[in-house]
């Protein structure tokens, strides 16, 4: 009942024309991006398309979805209008993250197709078998993105731990230990864009619990 | 000063049962988080330390610092500004966050962590949070499913009929205004069955379409039926008139307690030295030139002149329309009598031939309630001395465990005047100390058993009455 309740609210702040601007927003700048790599050289056109897909147009969308969530508020208020009348507030906040988490699936999956497409080149590989694998990294990325910023916007007065949490991956997140911590450095192992041991199914798993805990742990941090 | 026990022991009014209640500023919250058995109380707030977000973005407007607190059924008014924190109090009763310091408990168990107690609160928020949803029918059911029920659409209609809102139920929460989103929100409130706790943050403001008739009426039956309803407002004639008991909070901290019914607010008793209670009335007269063809009416400058003959008005303002204008003229008339001055403003209305538009009183402000306030603390000090009543900690603290039906009806006025004219004091009778506990502050200058001696001084020279 409560994560409903999360879900629906989440679903209530995200279809609107904030949420349909975000959408766009990401989207042309992706077709943006992969016409301008295309046009600059067609070989290597998707991975570099792909790069400023996973490396700027996902955090940024992620960053913005949570916002809209949150209303630029600590996460726990984000689930106060259900739990002020009862329902739990961690579960709650759960179902808001998760819903969110989906609909930043779905935009980074898409993103990641129309990259692959617009900077599709010949002598890229397969479109489709790429568009496919493409889309499916992205999701688990922007899935775990949304879940990251969620986390952080459990910290500080006005969420303000999301903009620690940007800055942190932004500038952090793709070296040292913090590559084990924050989507970037998980991204850009599952893409195999940095030399470990992990094969893709492990980068993968890792990522998705990444973005399991973090979600549960922001949940938590909401309280009862 | 006298330095007051920690949690001091209080013969609660009411009741009669024992309770541990402490004043407001002297205890610190070092307590474990563990309910003090209170009979009786069903909101328990001990060294309660928190600020609200109702501010921009959750930022804070108000806070509290130390609030102790024992209700239990009736209908308790906190009086206060938001600055003061009453939003901040109603938030932390509704578990909206945990408190800074001290603790709260709602039946025993605390709001901001118990899903479950939260579901038997029934909370008007200054700023309502409806859950999302298409239409306001669909948010007012999903708040029903929150607490636990079927959330069916002929429930969400009662809800709203039940204060006549039920025409907002199609619309959309985005196209509510201000007054309406909380008009579902009290709506919400008020459909709870038999709640634990029932906070209200200004019920008869900013409310829109709402019948005030049946929200009293509500509050009412709630209060009878046991729940403990605190009405968090900042108008002094709310307080009044509904208020079992009232408790001021000043700055985050309450205050004091006022007379069960609230009538030493408004109308405080004559201390000495206390400022004569001022009533003032606006009237707006019509034009005097009228309407073309009608006779002229008499203007404001000439029912002025008229009521200056009245003993019963102290004061008489007046503004004349501006030339070339059809505005209305304006009379403020002030006095002691609110009654004398509306009859001496008709009988001067109707001797110069003018047209009253509208007369309206000036409500009293929050400045005023301050400063009786303040007028009732001397004179508490001063009843106290003078007739050799115990310590504040043995007296009832701003804090009822139970509906207190209006306090007997004490010699007020009678032995104060006594003692003003120099009679001998009276004996300190059973209703005699009931007037200092209606009135005493919980951190009143206590006379101490030391500082009882020279209570035996001639009464009607109080110290620090000026």
């Amino acid at each position: 009942m409560s994560v409903g309740l999360g879900a629906r609210s989440a679903v209530h702040r995200l279809a609107n024309r904030a949420g349909l601007l975000t959408a766009i927003a990401s989207l042309g700048l992706t077709a943006v991006a992969a016409a301008i790599e295309r046009a600059s050289a067609g070989a290597g056109a998707v991975d570099r398309a792909l790069a400023t897909v996973f490396g700027l147009v996902l955090p940024i969308a992620g960053f913005a979805l949570v916002g809209l969530l949150t209303g630029k508020r600590r996460l726990e208020d984000a689930s106060w209008s259900s739990a002020r009348f009862g329902a739990d507030r961690r579960l709650v906040t759960f179902g808001q993250v998760a819903t969110t988490a989906a609909f930043m699936a779905v935009l980074a999956a898409g993103a990641a197709v129309l990259a692959v497409v617009v900077a599709h080149a010949p002598g890229s590989p397969p479109l489709l078998a790429d568009a496919a694998t493409s889309a499916w990294i992205a999701a688990l990325t922007g899935a775990a993105y949304v879940a990251w910023f969620s986390f952080g916007a459990s910290f500080f007065r006005f969420g303000g731990g999301r903009v620690v949490a940007l800055g942190l991956d932004f500038f952090l997140g793709g070296t040292g230990l913090l590559a084990w911590v924050a989507p970037r450095g998980l991204a850009q192992n599952l893409l195999g864009l940095v030399t470990s041991d992990l094969s893709q199914r492990g980068a993968s798993v890792l990522l998705a619990g990444f973005g399991l805990l973090a979600a549960l742990v922001a949940s938590a941090r909401s309280g009862r | 000063m006298s330095e007051a026990p920690a949690l001091p022991s209080a013969a609660l009014p009411a009741t009669g049962a024992p309770a541990t209640v402490a004043p407001s500023s002297v205890v610190p919250s070092t307590a474990p988080p563990v309910p003090r058995p209170h009979p009786g109380a069903r909101l328990v707030a001990r060294g309660l330390s928190g600020a609200d977000r109702a501010g921009l973005r959750g930022a804070a407007r108000g806070s509290i610092l130390g609030v102790e607190l024992a209700l239990g059924r009736g209908v308790h008014v906190v009086l206060g500004r938001p600055e003061d924190g009453t939003i901040a109090l109603g938030e932390l009763v509704a578990g909206r966050c945990a408190p800074a310091r001290g603790s709260v408990f709602v039946d025993g168990g605390e709001p901001w962590r118990t899903p479950a107690v939260r579901r038997r609160i029934a909370h008007l928020a200054e700023i309502p949070e409806l859950p999302e949803a298409r239409s306001v029918s669909g948010s007012v059911r999903a708040a029903l499913r929150a607490r636990g029920g079927p959330g069916e659409e002929a429930e969400a209609a009662r809800a709203l009929g039940a204060i006549g809102c039920a025409a907002l139920a199609g619309r959309t929460l985005a196209s509510l205004t201000h007054g309406e989103a909380r008009a579902v929100d009290l709506a919400l409130a008020l459909a709870l069955e038999r709640p634990a706790v029932a906070i209200l943050h200004e019920p008869f403001a900013d409310v829109t379409g709402a019948d005030a008739v049946a929200i009293e009426r509500r509050l009412r039956s709630l209060a009878d039926e046991g729940t403990c309803v605190l009405v968090l407002t900042s108008s002094p004639r709310d307080a009044a008139r509904l208020g079992d008991d009232i408790l001021i909070l000043e700055r985050g901290q309450i205050d004091r307690g006022a007379v069960a019914g609230g009538e030493g607010l408004l109308t405080p008793a004559p201390w000495p030295g206390a400022r004569p209670r001022r009533f003032e009335l606006v009237a707006h007269l019509a034009h005097p030139a009228g309407a073309p063809g009608d006779a002229p009416r008499g203007n404001a400058r000439d029912v002025a002149r008229h009521l200056l003959e009245r003993s019963a008005l102290t004061s008489v303002t007046w503004e004349e329309p501006r030339p070339g204008t059809n505005e209305p003229a304006w009379l403020r008339v002030a006095g002691p009598d609110e009654a004398a001055c509306a009859l001496a403003l008709a009988e001067a209305i109707d001797a110069v031939g003018a047209e009253l538009i509208a007369l309206a009183p000036v409500p009293t402000t929050l400045f005023e309630v301050h400063t009786a306030t303040e007028e009732l603390r001397v004179a508490a000090r001063w009843f106290a001395r003078a007739h050799a009543i115990p310590p504040p900690s043995a007296l009832p603290h701003p804090t009822s465990l139970d509906h207190a039906p209006p306090a007997p009806s004490v010699p007020v006025e009678a032995p104060l005047a006594e003692t003003i004219s120099g009679a001998d004091a009276p004996s300190p009778s059973a209703d005699a100390p009931s007037l200092a506990a209606g009135a005493l502050p919980s951190h009143v200058d206590a006379p101490s058993p030391s500082a009882e001696a020279p209570s035996s001084a001639p009464p009607d020279k109080p110290e620090g009455t000026s």
